[in-house]
Parts: structure tokens; C-alpha cells; sequence
């Protein structure tokens, strides 16, 4: 008969050295993804003879997820995450050092309207996406973030209910 | 003389809807434009303040980077929606034309 096991070494997974904040945003990555790709096969279920609708949901999401990675890279570099690491002082521009990062960061933050002006009028003028449906795939992240308000006050409700009981 | 010009005014009149047409197409073009100067003005401004605002509270407590930055980038993300929407407007009277021409 054995007893109850012994507690073992705490592992510590990517998501422990995450900040609240990080975790936030990554649960608005996954609401955005879940929420465009709901509208994409929506878009695709409702109107099956044109695919241009879900492809245009899918290019709205794709130009909020080029402006999203240049902000954060731009944001990354400023401040570096907790778990990025940072580079010793005098060390050399590695392929995949932290200062190398930095600047490549900053590249993709500084020239992300850029790159957004063309995809949206390539996506536009030469695939023809919906316009429309582009609309309504930009207007994704709005929605998780609002998604994740209602879990948030959901969250703070529930506390305050189990402080008073 | 009366049924001579009933048969001209509709030559008239397309004449007036191609100009009024035309009119229409250029005043679109120039609000597109315009409102992608103001968007990006906007969201510029809207921008600016919130990193500034973010420094600030990173220096005083530095402590709360990680939460800080979690705001920051959704902040700066949903400003940024708001300029794709304007240039994908102004992209859809640029290029679309939904007003002819």
C-alpha cells in the first residue's frame, strides 16, 4: 500500500515567468482567432457560391495580425519580456541574440503601415476580397477584447460574492 | 417647339447625372484622402499619449512592467484597428469606386 504521493520539483512551464499581462493578451490572441475563424465559416456557411466573403474576413484578421506583431515587436524591444533575456554587455550580434531581435523589432514596428497599406490593397484591388467582409475581420480583436472585459468583471463579480459569503 | 425640347431634356439631364457623377467620384477621392491624414493623425496623437502614459508608470513603478505592457499593446492594437478601418475605406473609394467612375 502506498500513501499519498510525495510532491515532486515544481516544474516550471513558459506560462509561469508569463505576467498577468502577457497571459491577457494571449487569451485576446486566441478569442481574436477563435472569433475570425468563427466569422470566416460563418461567411462561407451563409454564402458558399462566394468565397470572397471568408476570404476577406480571413484578410481582415491576417492586417490586424501584421499590425499586432509590429506593435508587440516594437514593444518587445523597448521593453523586453521578463523570460526574453537580455544580452551581456559587449556581446556580439548573434543571429538570434536579444539585440539582434531588438532591431528587427523595430524594423517590422517602424514599417508596419507600410506593409499594412500594401497586404490591404494587394488583398483589395488584385484579390478581390469583400470589402466588407475585410471590415468585419479588423473588427475582431475589438470583439475578444470585449470578450475578455465580460471575463474579467465576470471574475471580479465572483470574488466580490465569495468575500461577502 | 414644346415637343423639341421634351425630346432634349433627358440629353440634359444624363448630361448633368455623368457631371453630377464625376463630381461625386472626385469629392470621394479627396474625402478618402483626407480622412486618412485625420485617422493617422488621430491615432498618432492617440498613440503617442498612451506610450508616454505607459513610460511614465514603468519608471514610477517598475514593478508593474509586465502588466503595464499587456495594456499598452492592446491599447496601441485597438487604435491602430481604428486607422485599417478608415484606410480600408479609403482604399474601397480609391480603388472600388462605389460611386462609378
Amino acid at each position: 500500500m502506498t500513501g499519498p504521493a510525495a510532491p515532486g520539483p515544481a516544474i516550471l512551464g513558459p506560462s509561469d515567468t508569463m505576467s498577468s499581462g502577457d497571459r491577457q493578451l494571449r487569451r485576446i490572441e486566441r478569442d481574436t482567432l477563435i472569433v475570425g475563424g468563427g466569422l470566416a465559416l460563418g461567411a462561407l456557411l451563409l454564402w458558399p457560391s462566394s468565397p470572397a466573403r471568408a476570404a476577406g474576413v480571413a484578410g481582415g484578421v491576417a492586417l490586424m495580425a501584421l499590425s499586432y506583431q509590429g506593435i508587440r515587436s516594437g514593444v518587445d524591444a523597448v521593453w523586453p519580456r521578463p523570460s526574453a533575456g537580455t544580452a551581456a554587455p559587449g556581446e556580439a550580434a548573434t543571429a538570434d541574440s536579444p539585440d539582434l531581435r531588438a532591431r528587427f523589432g523595430f524594423v517590422k514596428f517602424f514599417t508596419r503601415n507600410a506593409i499594412l497599406a500594401l497586404s490591404a490593397y494587394v488583398m483589395m484591388a488584385r484579390f478581390e476580397f469583400d470589402p466588407m467582409a475585410m471590415l468585419a475581420g479588423v473588427t475582431t480583436p475589438a470583439i475578444a477584447a470585449s470578450i475578455e472585459c465580460v471575463r474579467i468583471m465576470r471574475a471580479r463579480s465572483v470574488g466580490s460574492h465569495s468575500r461577502l459569503s | 417647339m414644346l415637343l423639341v425640347v421634351g425630346f432634349v431634356s433627358p440629353v440634359y439631364a444624363q448630361d448633368a447625372a455623368g457631371a453630377t457623377g464625376t463630381a461625386l467620384v472626385q469629392w470621394s477621392i479627396i474625402t478618402a484622402g483626407f480622412a486618412l491624414a485625420i485617422a493617422a493623425l488621430g491615432g498618432a496623437l492617440g498613440q503617442g499619449r498612451a506610450v508616454a502614459s505607459a513610460t511614465e508608470a514603468i519608471a514610477r513603478n517598475p514593478g508593474a512592467a509586465g502588466e503595464i505592457r499587456g495594456a499598452l499593446i492592446l491599447g496601441l492594437v485597438l487604435i491602430e484597428s481604428l486607422v485599417i478601418y478608415v484606410l480600408l475605406i479609403s482604399l474601397i473609394l480609391f480603388f472600388l469606386k462605389p460611386f462609378g467612375g
